[in-house]
């Protein structure tokens, strides 16, 4: 039977104060709807299967840049005239790292473990581990800046909200646009029918971007499973420190 | 045998797929003339289904009555696979008209657009039309 009387508890306090409800639990049981026990994860909401990103939404970036931003950008076009970064460095099999890594042409699954959503990602054999047991992130001191970065979330209802920040310096927000120390990621993540689920994604990144930049990112329902991806098996690209393409096209 | 015919389609879902010049992708299409098609008649020597890209070994008669050997690059087996290709829709010694994207540097090479099989099956290795 479902455990009504919880549900309408943490919503009730979250119409009180007025807060989204990270960290909050119904007082009275002691239980939430977190996700934080097998239990609770049979009340969220069903994202099974793989999910296939509609390809090229966001994919030129943000317009409202910094002029610092936007004169790296400039540099970034003119390179280009002469045949320099043009190629990316995931060319080289690095992957792409946030937020890119979250729009490539292959599929992503979500897992449910109590207290945690991993997100698989097939492009480069990548995965995203959520916290959503109510860590906060760790200090500026202790936390290590990652590709993925450090993602924590709570569930709104039906709809999970990611936190994530701590980002290895070379990946990029859009190409031609990287990021500073200060860049930041909200994602809200649902389902809106049996075939799709969208991710809207908020960055915000003061020294690069003049306003925050939202993108709606749509996901599509495949009939598959998650494959292998090892970028290394046969790589025949590649970049060089300017950014030129290569490929051996020996057997 | 080497026939050259302009792209009719500006092949824009193609090259959203394989990244354009905002590459999103593994890499961009920068060494590629995306909007040149090259129809290549040959005879297949090898196709290696593996990541990050599938890879067909072609040899193509030449004028010396030999063959230049053309190496072409393909989508991850994991797309082809969502799209009816198996590890065996091309095998050694299969004879197939490949049409690419070609190398814009002059050597035999390229990207895979389509390839017609000997039974005049035609696979397609991006997407082709809309939804495609």
């Amino acid at each position: 039977m479902r455990r009504i009387g919880v549900h309408v508890c943490a919503r009730a306090l979250l119409a009180l104060l007025g807060l989204s409800a990270f960290g909050l639990a119904c007082a009275a049981t002691g239980a939430s709807d977190q996700g934080r026990t097998w239990a609770e994860i049979a009340k969220l909401p069903n994202w099974q299967g793989i999910w296939q990103p509609e390809f090229g939404i966001g994919l030129a970036g943000p317009k409202a840049l910094t002029p610092q931003a936007e004169a790296k950008y400039a540099a970034y076009m003119q390179a280009q005239k002469h045949g320099e970064d043009v190629q990316p460095v995931q060319a080289n099999c690095l992957p792409p790292g946030m937020p890119q890594i979250m729009i490539q042409p292959y599929p992503i699954e979500f897992l449910f473990n109590p207290g945690q959503v991993v997100i698989l990602i097939e492009a480069y054999q990548q995965e995203r581990t959520i916290f959503t047991d109510g860590r906060k992130h760790p200090s500026d001191d202790v936390i290590t800046p990652t590709f993925q970065g450090d993602s924590i979330g709570h569930w709104e209802g039906d709809t999970l909200v990611v936190d994530t920040i701590a980002f290895v310096p070379h990946t990029m927000i859009a190409p031609g646009i990287g990021h500073s120390d200060q860049m930041h990621i909200v994602e809200r993540i649902r389902k809106l029918n049996p075939q799709e689920i969208e991710i809207r994604q908020t960055i915000t990144d003061p020294k690069v971007l003049a306003k925050p930049w939202t993108v709606v990112h749509k996901y599509k329902h495949l009939d598959d499973r998650i494959r292998e991806y090892v970028c290394e098996q046969n790589n025949r690209d590649s970049a060089d420190s300017e950014g030129r393409a290569g490929e051996r096209v020996g057997p | 045998m080497l026939r050259l015919r302009p792209s009719l389609v500006a092949g824009a879902a193609a090259a959203a797929l394989l990244g354009a010049g905002a590459a999103s992708a593994h890499h961009s299409t920068a060494m590629f003339d995306m909007k040149k098609d090259v129809t290549l008649e040959g005879t297949i020597k090898d196709f290696q289904w593996t990541n990050p890209h599938t890879w067909i070994v072609f040899l193509v008669p030449n004028r010396q009555g030999g063959t230049d050997q053309y190496g072409i690059e393909g989508m991850s087996p994991n797309y082809l696979v969502r799209n009816g290709w198996t590890k065996n829709t091309l095998k050694p010694g299969d004879k197939v008209e490949l049409v690419i994207h070609p190398l814009k540097d002059g050597r035999k090479g390229g990207f895979n657009v389509s390839v017609k099989l000997s039974d005049g099956k035609v696979m397609y290795n991006l997407p082709h039309g809309p939804g495609g």
